[in-house]
């Protein structure tokens, strides 16, 4: 092979069959009438990855012979190391299919056991409730006459705690099976849907509700984020004397901006961080009722529709809730 | 054996929930001839008149049965899918009565020929009431072929 550093600098060298180490190659080469050869580096990227060998009785190699042999080893070279990276690419990709494949897999474990999880909450959380809310009440029921005020207080204290965990452990999976859930994608006419909620939850209420555009998205689950945001409105404005609640939107670059905006409770924007979390609250429950999720399932929505939350209030002024999703096209 | 005819087998793991649903069946005069059963395996035995419930007469089935779906051993939709294999117990009104609320359960419990499914409300009011409207519907204006 000659000196390796020489090959390695670009030098070919030329090679006596006779003073390389006896062994069956050796034997071949003379065998074939091979007495001295000459070998051209492959070099590709700076670093010798081989070399080209070709020799015969002599040790006079011809400056055109040496020529081709270089520009023959500088071709091999370069489609070695292509071979190579094409071959470090392929073993990439398999092993990308190969993580992709497990990860799925590993997920497909973890909603399987999510699903378990929510089913057994739905099933196994609520049995005790019932028992707690059932005997409570039938404590009341058959002990009526030796129970002080005091007493059937403390009862009341007990259901009403039972029903309200019934509620956040609904909410709970009403948010859960969100994620599950496959949405559809289709037209929906935002003003019929928007003013069909409002018509249902207002009571003797007043909503406005200007013309909306039109968006693709799934029916149901969009119905759902104008059923929590307007009853927000109407739930939080509920105490005053001239509480307004008003729908609108407006069209922006490649996005819908849809409003409902109320001049009820409003809030500090110092926690409108917090008004999309799950179980966050910014009021107490004496002072409105809930449970803390109704927005987490509207960011939860609007977030698989590709939107946007946001929200702007004012404590005493009203609050303004806004989402945004891509425009029809 | 001169047993007086069993109208509704109530088949639930669950204590209170038991005592909660004879409570409200008693207030209308239909817990009287209610049998309880603990799990999916006692139910069976009971209504094709098996281990120790060798000696009743299967000629006459329960008006009803309240069936919870989460039963040891076997659960309510092995029972449920048992019951409405068979030619001689299919005709028994069978009412799942459970806490689960999965969209899932309900549709095995109809593919299977569930008579109607109920999600036991976690108030109590409205529990008591759900059951005294299903003894009174089964027993009093249901008809099941003599």
């Amino acid at each position: 092979m000659g000196d390796v550093q020489g090959l390695r600098r670009g030098e070919p060298q030329i090679v006596d069959v006779h003073a390389l180490p006896p062994g069956p190659e050796v034997d071949a080469l003379l065998a074939s009438g091979v007495r001295w050869y000459m070998a051209v580096p492959m070099i590709a990227g700076g670093e010798l990855i081989g070399a080209l060998s070709f020799g015969g009785e002599s040790a006079e190699f011809r400056r055109e012979q040496v020529n081709i042999a270089r520009e023959v080893a500088a071709q091999l070279a370069i489609a070695t190391a292509q071979t190579r990276l094409l071959e470090r690419v392929r073993a990439h990709a398999a092993e990308l299919e190969t993580r992709v494949q497990q990860r799925t897999a590993e997920l497909q474990i973890a909603n399987t056991e999510l699903e378990g999880f929510s089913y057994s909450v739905s099933h196994d959380l609520r049995a005790p409730l019932r028992a707690i809310d059932g005997y409570a009440r039938m404590l009341d029921e058959d002990y009526a006459s030796r129970l002080d005020d005091e007493a059937r207080r403390l009862i009341a204290v007990v259901r009403s705690n039972a029903r309200r965990m019934g509620q956040l452990i609904d909410d709970l999976l009403a948010f859960s099976r969100l994620g599950r859930q496959q949405a559809v994608s289709a037209p929906v006419d935002m003003t019929r849907l928007a003013r069909q909620v409002a018509d249902e939850l207002r009571g003797e209420r007043a909503v406005q509700c200007s013309p909306l555009p039109p968006v693709n998205g799934d029916n149901a689950l969009l119905r759902q984020v104008w059923i929590n945001l307007i009853g927000n409105a109407l739930k939080y404005s509920a105490k005053k004397p001239d509480a307004r609640v008003e729908i609108g939107a407006r069209e922006e670059v490649g996005d819908n901006v849809y409003w409902v905006r109320d001049n009820g409770a409003g809030f500090d924007m110092r926690y409108a961080g917090k008004l999309f979390g799950v179980f966050q609250r910014l009021h107490r429950a004496d002072e409105f009722e809930g449970t803390g999720v109704g927005l987490a399932i509207v960011q939860r929505v609007v977030a698989r529709h590709n939107g946007r939350v946001w929200a702007e209030g004012t404590p005493g002024e009203g609050a303004c809730f806004f989402f945004s999703l891509p425009a029809v096209s | 054996m001169a047993e007086e005819q069993v109208e509704i087998l109530l088949a639930e793991d669950n204590a209170e929930d038991a005592e909660m649903t004879m409570r409200a069946l008693r207030r209308n005069n239909l817990a009287n001839q209610l049998h309880w059963v603990k799990d999916g395996a006692e139910a069976l035995d009971y209504l094709f008149c098996r281990g120790p419930y060798v000696g009743r007469d299967p000629s006459r089935p329960p008006k009803l049965v309240l069936l919870d779906i989460k039963m040891p051993k076997i659960d309510g939709i092995e029972v449920l899918r048992r019951l409405k294999q068979d030619d001689a117990t299919r005709a028994i009104p069978v009412v799942v009565m459970t806490s689960s609320n999965e969209e899932r359960d309900v549709l095995e419990s109809y593919r299977l020929g569930v008579n109607s499914y109920i999600v036991k409300p976690v108030q109590f009011d409205q529990f008591i009431e759900t059951v005294a409207k299903i003894g009174l519907y089964w027993l009093l204006t249901n008809r099941v072929p003599q």
